[in-house]
Parts: C-alpha cells; structure tokens; sequence
C-alpha cells in the first residue's frame, strides 16, 4: 500500500518535472521565434521586393515554382513557396505553361527579374507525392513501435 | 532538399550501422525539420495563406530550433528521456546532413551534389545502400544494448 502510494507520489512528480520543462523549452522556442521573426522582416522576400521593387533594383534572387504564362519575351512563374506571381524576362522558348522550373536573376525596379541561369525542374512535384507515400510508410512503421496512451507514447513489445 | 522516402532511407541506414532498436524515433527525427518546415507550400495549396507561414517553417527548417524540438518532443515517450532525445536527434542531423547535397543557384549546400528535382538518384542511392547492408550485415556498433537502456 505504501509502495503504491510512493509510486502515485513519483509519477505525479515526473508528470509535474515533464510540464515544466515543456512549458520552459515552449516560451525558449517562442522567444527565438520572436527574434527570427524581427530579423527576417528585414530579408529579402519575394514579398518585400514585389511590395518595394524600386528598393531591390539590382539584387539577385531566386525563384521556383510552376510557369503560368509565357510571352515571347516573359516567362511567368508562381512561385511555390509565397504563392506570388513573378514576371521573368528570359529569351527563348525552353519553358512551357505548365512547366516547374528555377530561375536565378537581377530584379528590376519595375518589379520583373532578368533571368542570369535557369533550369526546368519538372519532376519536383512528384517528389511531394512520393513525400506523401513515405509519410504513410512512416506512421506504420511508427505505430509498429509505440501506441498512444494517456501518458504519452508507450513501447509496444514488437520491435520491426 | 531530397524527399521523406531518401529521408527515412538514410535514417534505417544509421540505425542499422549502430544497431539501433528504437528505429521509428530516428524516423521520426529525420522527418520531423520538414513536418512543420513544409507548412509553406500550404500557400500553394490554399492561396492567401498567412504571411507568418513562411518565416515560421523556414524557423523550424534549421538546426538548433529543431533541436529544441527534440527535447519537447522526447517528452511525449514514455521511454528514458535522455535514449529518446539522442535518437531522435541523430535523425534529425541525419536530415540536415542530406538536405545539404541539395545544389541549388543561391547557395551551395556542404557537398551540393543534386538538384532538388533530381530526388531519385537519392533514393536509389540510400535504397542500394541500405540493401547491401542488410545482406552482409555491416554494422559499426554490434551490440544493440549500447544504445539503448536495458
């Protein structure tokens, strides 16, 4: 009975330890999420620069994603990670609507970037799909190991 | 950046190389910079996402907060504390190290040898590799009990 109650005492104790320590990793993770957060308002983005072109006039940046548009001089491409259209004069005719692909170039102050080096990139997209099958494979063979319990993940006995 | 499958690949290779038991925790540290770190392309499926989106997976995308996620993370096994930071944390070196091959036109990873598109060549690589370990059975560490409690 006494152990009991020691072991009740000992687990309450690590439960309450656990907590702590959580909260106080959480509010260091916030604190550094404050000070990166500051520090990139002052990066450049795709954001800052096609919110400020006459700013970036000059710079060199990179873009990738999926080309909605051609012109005979103009390339446009949505760019994948800030979901922004960006115009990209580039001549020649390698690149497709529809196409995935990279450019790297000067940005002018009229918001347009001239591309220096490019490259098609179409098979990007699959990589996501074959991410998403390797999520699954993943939850399987993670699951094969630990079950979900009140206390948190706990040992199954079968090991993979 | 290589995909999940090269990713989980690289880590069943440490894992094996070490004998390691507890594999899904060196999984789940493989993965885990990317689990938050592709919030992003959320932009892409829905448009007009928030912009703290952005700043916030490329937060998570790098080492020492994703460190510091580790040990928040090792907290939810019911498992030794220290065991479940260490594993979980050599998977996620293990995915820093392979997103470095990545080459890119802005910046060159620590040994840029393929493109983002070129994530097949990984996945070859990490597949042959971990099959010839497992057939003559190469390990650095034999002894499964050096990595995990008894």
């Amino acid at each position: 009975m006494k152990k009991e109650k020691d072991n009740q005492k000992r687990n309450k104790t690590i439960i309450l330890a656990k907590l702590g320590f959580g909260i106080f990793i959480l509010i260091l993770l916030s604190a550094m999420f404050v000070s990166y957060y500051n520090s990139y308002q002052e990066k450049t983005t795709l954001q800052s620069i096609l919110k400020n072109p006459e700013k970036y006039d000059g710079v060199y940046y990179q873009t990738s994603g999926r080309i909605s548009r051609t012109t005979d001089s103009f390339v446009y491409i949505l760019d994948t990670e800030a979901n922004m259209e960006i115009p990209v004069l580039y001549a020649g005719h390698y690149f497709k609507p529809g196409n995935n692909a990279v450019f790297y170039g000067q940005m002018t102050k009229d918001g347009y970037m001239i591309a220096a080096k490019s490259r098609l990139q179409n098979s990007e997209p699959f990589k996501y799909l074959i991410s998403l099958i390797a999520g699954v494979i993943f939850l399987f063979l993670f699951f094969k190991e630990w079950k979900l319990s009140w206390n948190g993940f706990q040992e199954r006995e079968r090991d993979f | 950046m290589p995909d999940w499958i090269s990713h989980l690949l690289f880590g069943l290779i440490i894992c094996h190389l070490l004998s390691i038991q507890k594999k899904s925790l060196v999984l789940l540290g493989a993965l885990l910079p990317d689990l938050i770190g592709k919030l992003k392309m959320l932009n892409y499926l829905f448009p007009g996402s928030p912009e703290w989106i952005i700043p916030i997976s490329n937060f998570w995308h790098t080492p020492l907060p994703s460190f510091i996620s580790v040990l928040l993370i090792a907290l939810f096994f019911s498992y030794p504390y220290l065991n479940s930071v260490f594993l979980i944390w050599l998977g996620d070196v293990s995915h820093f190290l392979s997103d470095g091959t990545t080459k890119s036109f802005l910046w060159q990873g620590y040994l840029p040898l393929l493109w983002a598109d070129q994530y097949y060549f990984a996945i070859i690589f990490f597949a042959i590799t971990y099959t010839l370990l497992r057939i003559f059975d190469l390990r650095i560490i034999r002894d499964e009990h050096q990595l995990t409690p008894n």
